[in-house]
């Protein structure tokens, strides 16, 4: 009993130290994630030519316009910036006209083309061809466009 | 001297330690800066392909290329999916592969790796690669590669009608 009343009354502190280094460590995995995930790179099997001739992109604005692979080769629609264009007429008209709009903010923008190695050229040749009409109603002289591959064994 | 004897062997008993906890928090800390810094994604490569406006003249087009463009076909090889089959249209020798389309191509362009009396192509003499609407992306890539590799630098993707 005696003991009990030398301790006195137990206040309970809450301390700061703990919670704060908690906290800048959820910050900084927060941060690693978004940096690994892009939005841009749809996982999909890229053609791997070999020896390979295709070289580092250049930097400058891009836009990726992703051939979202389908069945059998098809093609179920094309993702630019997030938004998804349906693989048809009205679809790519609307891809159009994303396009010119990109252009007109940058007009150094490199389209860049992402297709499964699978993907039928019938699913592809659209994205080419709406990256040449999005330049030409754009006022350009052509469509600068990249197509994307993956890093295969260089030529000698 | 007993109250000295007493304060030294105090003192003697003292050890000196390293605070781990606050080296692990430094570690992790540079764990996580380097995992930030560094590119976990695998690179990708680019071919590059300058599309010219052809919407409104297209006769006139025709008409201003100097020199007539070399068609090659490509097409998936029904007996090996993953493998397709190549070929030049016009009266040239047959090529079956890419790597045969690569060889032909570098041997006739000037400065390239064949004799000066057969270099009948500079590096910038149009190729049309023309593909059917069902040939493999992979494929066209191939033939595009191909011709790339053959030190041509005008070439232009179409689909076979």
């Amino acid at each position: 009993m005696r003991s009990i009343h030398q301790r006195g009354p137990v206040r309970a502190q809450a301390s700061l130290t703990p919670m704060i280094d908690v906290v800048f460590l959820l910050v900084v995995f927060f941060v690693a994630v978004s940096q690994l995930v892009d939005r841009d790179r749809i996982d999909m099997d890229l053609p791997s030519p070999s020896p390979s001739a295709a070289h580092q992109p250049e930097d400058g604005a891009r836009a990726v316009v992703n051939v979202l692979p389908g069945p059998e080769g098809t093609s179920i629609g094309y993702q630019v910036d997030g938004l998804v264009f349906a693989a048809d007429a009205t679809g790519q008209a609307a891809l159009v006209n994303h396009l010119q709009d990109r252009l007109e903010q940058s007009p150094d923008l490199f389209v860049n083309v992402r297709a499964d190695r699978g993907t039928a050229w019938g699913w592809v040749a659209p994205v080419l061809g709406a990256a040449r009409g999005a330049a030409a109603m754009a006022g350009q002289p052509m469509a600068r466009v990249r197509l994307i591959v993956e890093p295969g064994a260089m030529q000698q | 001297m007993q109250g000295s004897n007493a304060g030294r062997t105090r003192m003697s008993s003292t050890r000196i330690g390293v605070n781990l906890a606050s080296m692990i928090d430094v570690v992790f800390l540079l764990l996580i800066y380097f995992m930030v810094a560094t590119d976990f994604r695998k690179g990708e490569d680019v071919f590059r392909l300058d599309l010219p406006d052809r919407g409104s003249g297209i006769h006139e087009a025709i008409y201003e290329q100097s020199e007539e463009p070399l068609i090659i076909l490509v097409q998936d090889d029904p007996t090996a999916p993953d493998r397709c089959s190549v070929s030049i249209e016009g009266d040239w020798p047959p090529v079956n592969d890419p790597g045969a389309l690569a060889e032909f191509l570098s041997r006739h362009r000037v400065g390239g790796t064949g004799e000066a009396v057969e270099a009948y192509f500079a590096s910038d003499h149009p190729i049309i690669i023309l593909a059917g609407s069902d040939t493999a992306w992979a494929h066209v890539v191939t033939a595009f590669n191909a011709v790339v590799r053959a030190g041509y630098d005008a070439v232009s993707l179409e689909v076979q009608p």
